[in-house]
């Protein structure tokens, strides 16, 4: 017989309702929606809080849009939902294979788009390959709501710019150019159920045999998911060679800082991280020069 | 369900199954009596020290605490399985876990805001975490009291004064003369990590302590009656007094081998009144302080002539206990004299430690030391067949042990089908270089195991007809998943000549059922096979003469099928099983024979112990098994990610009783072997304590890290003269050889050689650099 995680639990049925219960009960309450991280938080006491406010029962359960117009996807789709809907598996499968590899199918059941970004983890996995899409969150607050760009949004491991009184609602995905090439590597020690010791997500958009423009985010490689803008930097606007990526990879490389602990040494994260990104920026050019 | 005319060699389904895959069993956790309490232990917080003082106003002042024992008011009376050196609670605590006292309250909460609120004070006592420093150290002694333990002498050969509790020997030959006259001589030092058991369901039980002095015990426990005789001697209280009721049990491995939390639970019970208790380990508890696999270093020097024949081989292995030996000094003796591996050698020379630290509890996993010497042994195989140009599968041929050989203890073996196994294994392992990129590599290895059993266990089995003719097997053997309960129904059935559906096996209560020793050492199939088999016959016989009485036809005129007598002589006069349950009435209706009930008993009675001084014994194991392996892997070398592509393996049971479920052992044992392989590693810092006791820094393998194919061939070409149908065991050698062979493949693969385990990718990195250097 164990204690209550919580005291108590709303269920609002609209985004004002939730964005007023979050105004009024503040910093002791927190937004759950699959419930993957804030349960094993409050079971830990990581997060100790008065009360919980699901949000399962507002309507942003949806996928849309089309690589023409972009997607908006809600804040409580889950991982599940994504790596099994036909219109992310066709236009994003990048999105659609960083949702199969999020924790087990159990997880990938409940966990939710807005959740993972929401709860800030270095290693997101669809953080991750949403930054790289040039993704933005919405949020919705007392105020009104406002858009903030994927790569602006994060301030450190497990923070944020979201205030205590907002609501992330939803994210949107610009549309992709033609021809553009997309990838996701996440390489971890055990090859399901792990946390990445490295991720990386690229979207590449060629013009004949040069690199028009790079994205590269990167994951479990510093405080937050970043951009690795040096390696983007080199690669833009450049013939695309085998030297080229190396030299990206490496600017990579040295953009990550990285940690010892019992999953592996800072030694071993660097050198893994350049291979992967390599590997990634090749992925994301053999499949972009396809379509 | 089935219908065939022999259940033994049959894949009948677990008899197990339904309830298991419909959530119905009862497990341990599952026991929930009226008015019971919840308890969590008071663990100390430091590697080695005294207790000095310990305060419990405060926790006692919590709502719902009801009770709380310590050290001070529990008597400090040993107990152990092999060597008693544990007490209830203690206080000079020998590493960071170990038990000091427990508290009982209404709720699980209670109970662990009031464990927090215990003030202990402490002096610091220096510790020691190596073990080849603590098998050297004069001035920190973690047992001074050592010498004055009880044990078993053959397991127990301990040296007063050190932290050396046991110390096997083997010595076979002239081992220096077989170096000097050695074409080669090769050295290595290879050494093997801690690693946690993992089992689904952790550590649990419920006790009831009743005002007459009656203590009963529901627990998974892998050995009722061992754990019946450890709570006696732990709490004073003779054996007709402990009750232990043996629930489902939800994987064991060896870490259920021996009374651990029981006992604590138990001495926390005395104290409740009648109010019956239940202590539970979370997954982090457990993994923080309660046992793992022995870590061991292993030292190998090998002699071997330019034809490929082993001359000689000293060992010498160094086990790190932790911080009680109650079972590992049995994993050192038995993985000893098991260590110069399943070799032909006329010289050997074997030393192997059980040595205290201040880590927590090492105990049996899988095969007492079976699946680490193997890593030693096999890779210090590949290693000289490297060396002096042979084929590791052909080297092994020229070396292994066959029928009628002499292994290293002396023992003739009667069962030996190894170089049927080897050449099973590699024919069925066509070998495949090609890789899929330039910066992967493919490598190929073999490795081959031995795995003994113990040299004789009383065991006993009890099968009653019931008046409806079904049966009841009161098995001494418990079913930790293995699939002892549908092994033994398939020997009765069989034996008895009945349908295996008017079986049911209950499990152990150590009230009814009859004497057997703990399910450890692959022993089940052979030992309580064997006993069940008698204790059917027993029962036959009793049927035949009591239908005898009825029919009046001679008993040799009778024969059985499908549960009915029948005569020879007579078509017409028969007898259902039923008809003579309850006895045989004459005309007069007097009533003589019945109720029947069978009961077998099976020990070895040639079995010996070993000679303390040379390891020699005629018959120191029940029987041998044997297996080998072939591993596939791919290893990325930007990486060093290693990917097993393939296992397979091969296995001398003797005969399967059930193929499908030995298959499955096989099968198992591969995944298990092969997370030792790659990832698994219990991390302990300085001070003692464990770093990741949770599944996210502590890698299990799933089944995204399994290869496509892991086959598991049943080699039959040997029956057991002795064992029931032939049969020997498989549970143990099922784990031994992944990790030995999938090195070699690694080292195949790369052209270098990893020495430690687990084979993680900054391993394979760091090794590559080195090579390049």
């Amino acid at each position: 017989m164990k204690a209550p995680l919580a005291r108590e639990i709303f269920e609002p049925d609209t985004v004002d309702e939730a964005v007023r219960l979050l105004a009024e009960k503040g910093n002791n309450a927190v937004v759950v929606a699959g419930g993957t991280d804030v349960l094993i938080k409050l079971k830990s006491k990581v997060l100790k809080v008065e009360s919980l406010i699901d949000i399962y029962k507002l309507p942003l359960n949806y996928i849309k849009g089309s690589s023409g117009d972009g997607f908006q996807i809600g804040a409580t789709t889950t991982a599940r939902q994504l790596a099994r809907s036909e219109l992310i598996k066709r236009e994003l499968p990048v999105l659609a294979e960083a949702a199969l590899h999020l924790g087990g199918p159990q997880t990938q059941e409940l966990a939710t788009i807005g959740g993972n970004i929401g709860n800030a983890s270095p290693s997101a996995n669809l953080v991750n390959v949403l930054m790289a899409l040039e993704a933005s969150v919405n949020v919705t607050g007392p105020g009104g709501n406002r858009t903030i760009p994927m790569d602006k949004f994060f301030t450190g491991p497990g923070a944020s710019v979201l205030g205590k009184n907002e609501l992330l609602t939803g994210v949107i995905i610009p549309p992709l150019p033609a021809g553009c090439g997309t990838s996701y590597l996440k390489y971890a020690l055990r090859r399901e159920m792990d946390i990445a010791v490295v991720g990386v997500a690229v979207k590449l958009v060629p013009k004949g045999d040069s690199v028009a423009s790079a994205r590269i985010a990167l994951a479990s490689v510093g405080p937050v998911v970043f951009l690795a803008e040096k390696a983007q930097a080199i690669l833009a606007g450049q013939k695309y060679s085998a030297e080229l990526v190396e030299k990206a990879a490496a600017a990579a490389e040295a953009e990550g800082s990285y940690i010892t602990d019992v999953r592996a040494s800072a030694a071993y994260r660097k050198k893994v991280t350049w291979v992967i990104v390599k590997r990634a920026i090749e992925k994301a050019w053999s499949q972009g020069k396809g379509a | 369900m089935m219908s065939v005319d022999r259940y033994v060699g049959t894949s009948v389904t677990d008899v197990r199954s339904v309830n298991k895959v419909t959530g119905a069993t009862s497990y341990g956790a599952d026991v929930y009596l009226p008015g019971m309490l919840y308890a969590v232990m008071i663990r100390s917080e430091h590697a080695h020290a005294l207790v000095t003082d310990i305060d419990i106003s405060e926790a006692l002042k919590v709502e719902g605490v009801v009770s709380i024992v310590t050290y001070k008011d529990f008597p400090e009376l040993h107990y152990g399985t092999y060597v008693h050196d544990q007490t209830a609670f203690t206080s000079h605590p020998r590493y960071i876990g170990d038990p000091i006292g427990a508290v009982a309250a209404e709720t699980q909460e209670a109970a662990e805001i009031a464990a927090g609120l215990v003030k202990i004070k402490y002096r610091i006592l220096p510790h020691i975490l190596d073990p080849e420093e603590a098998f050297t150290s004069l001035d920190v002694i973690i047992h001074p009291e050592m010498h004055t333990y009880k044990g078993y002498p053959s397991f127990f050969n301990f040296k007063k004064g050190t932290n050396i509790p046991n110390h096997l020997k083997v010595r076979k030959g002239n081992v220096e003369k077989g170096f000097a006259e050695a074409d080669f001589v090769v050295e290595s030092k290879i050494s093997v990590p801690p690693i946690y058991h993992g089992t689904l369901e952790t550590h649990a039980c419920v006790c009831k302590y009743d005002p007459d002095g009656r203590l009963m015990v529901y627990s998974p426990t892998q050995g009722a009656f061992l754990l019946r005789e450890m709570l006696s001697n732990a709490m004073g209280i003779p054996m007709h007094k402990v009750t232990v009721i043996q629930t489902a049990v939800g994987g064991g491995f060896g870490c259920k081998i021996s009374g651990n939390i029981e006992i604590r639970a138990a001495a926390l019970a005395k104290k409740c009144g009648n109010r019956p208790i239940r202590m539970v380990m979370s997954r982090e508890e457990e993994w923080e302080t309660v046992y793992t696999r022995s870590a061991l270093t292993g030292y190998y020097k090998t002699g071997v002539n330019t034809d490929g024949k082993i001359v000689a081989r000293k060992v010498t292995l160094f086990w790190d206990a932790g911080a009680y030996a109650d079972y590992e000094v049995s994993v050192a003796r038995s993985a000893g004299y098991m260590s110069a591996g399943p070799y032909d050698i006329p010289n050997i020379w074997i030393d192997s430690y059980a040595v205290y630290t201040n880590k927590l509890v090492a105990t049996a996993y899988r095969g007492f030391g079976c699946s680490e010497t193997t890593f030693c042994y096999e890779q210090d195989m590949d290693i000289i067949a490297n060396k002096i140009g042979l084929d590791p599968v052909q080297f092994r041929l020229i070396n292994a042990l066959d029928k009628g050989s002499t292994n290293a203890t002396g023992q003739k073996l009667k069962s030996c089908a190894l170089k049927d196994c080897i050449q099973l294994a590699s024919e069925k392992s066509e070998k495949n270089k090609k890789s899929t990129s330039p910066s992967v590599k493919r490598g190929q290895g073999i490795a081959c195991m031995q795995k003994f059993t113990v040299h004789t266990v009383p065991t006993s089995d009890i099968v009653k007809l019931n008046e409806d003719g079904t049966i009841i097997l009161e098995s001494s053997a418990v079913d930790i998943g293995q699939g002892s309960d549908t092994i033994m129904s398939q020997i009765l059935a069989d034996v008895l000549d009945v349908s295996i559906d008017t079986i049911s096996v209950v499990p152990v209560n150590t009230n009814y059922s009859s004497y057997g020793w703990q399910t450890a050492a692959s022993s089940k199939t052979f030992f309580n096979g064997n006993s069940t088999m008698r204790a059917g016959l027993d029962l036959r016989r009793k049927i035949l003469r009591s239908a005898s009485r009825a029919l009046c036809v001679p008993e040799s005129d009778l024969y059985i099928k499908k549960g009915v007598v029948y005569s020879h002589s007579y078509p017409d006069k028969k007898l259902p099983f039923s008809a003579v349950a309850l006895g045989v009435y004459n005309d007069e209706g007097g009533l003589s024979e019945g109720p029947l009930l069978g009961y077998g008993v099976y020990t070895v009675e040639d079995g010996t112990f070993l000679c303390p001084e040379t390891g020699q014994g005629r018959k120191p194991s029940a029987f041998w098994m044997f297996a080998a392996m072939v591993a596939d892997v791919e290893v990325d070398t930007e990486t060093g990610a290693i990917k097993v592509l393939r296992l397979v393996s091969a296995n001398d049971l003797g005969k399967a009783i059930n193929p499908k479920m030995a298959e499955a052992q096989i099968v198992g044992g591969a995944i298990q072997g092969l997370g030792s392989a790659l990832f698994e590693e219990v991390l302990i810092d300085g001070r003692g304590k464990v770093l990741n006791a949770n599944m996210h820094d502590y890698k299990m393998p799933t089944i995204g890290d399994c290869p496509e194919e892991i086959a598991g061939y049943l080699v039959e070409s040997q029956p057991d003269p002795e064992g029931p149908f032939g049969a020997k065991g498989v549970g143990e050698p099922a784990m031994a050889c992944p990790a030995a062979a999938i090195a070699n493949a690694v080292a195949d693969a790369l052209g270098v050689r990893i020495y430690s385990l687990p084979l993680s990718p900054e391993k394979v990195l760091n090794a590559i650099a080195e090579e390049e250097k």
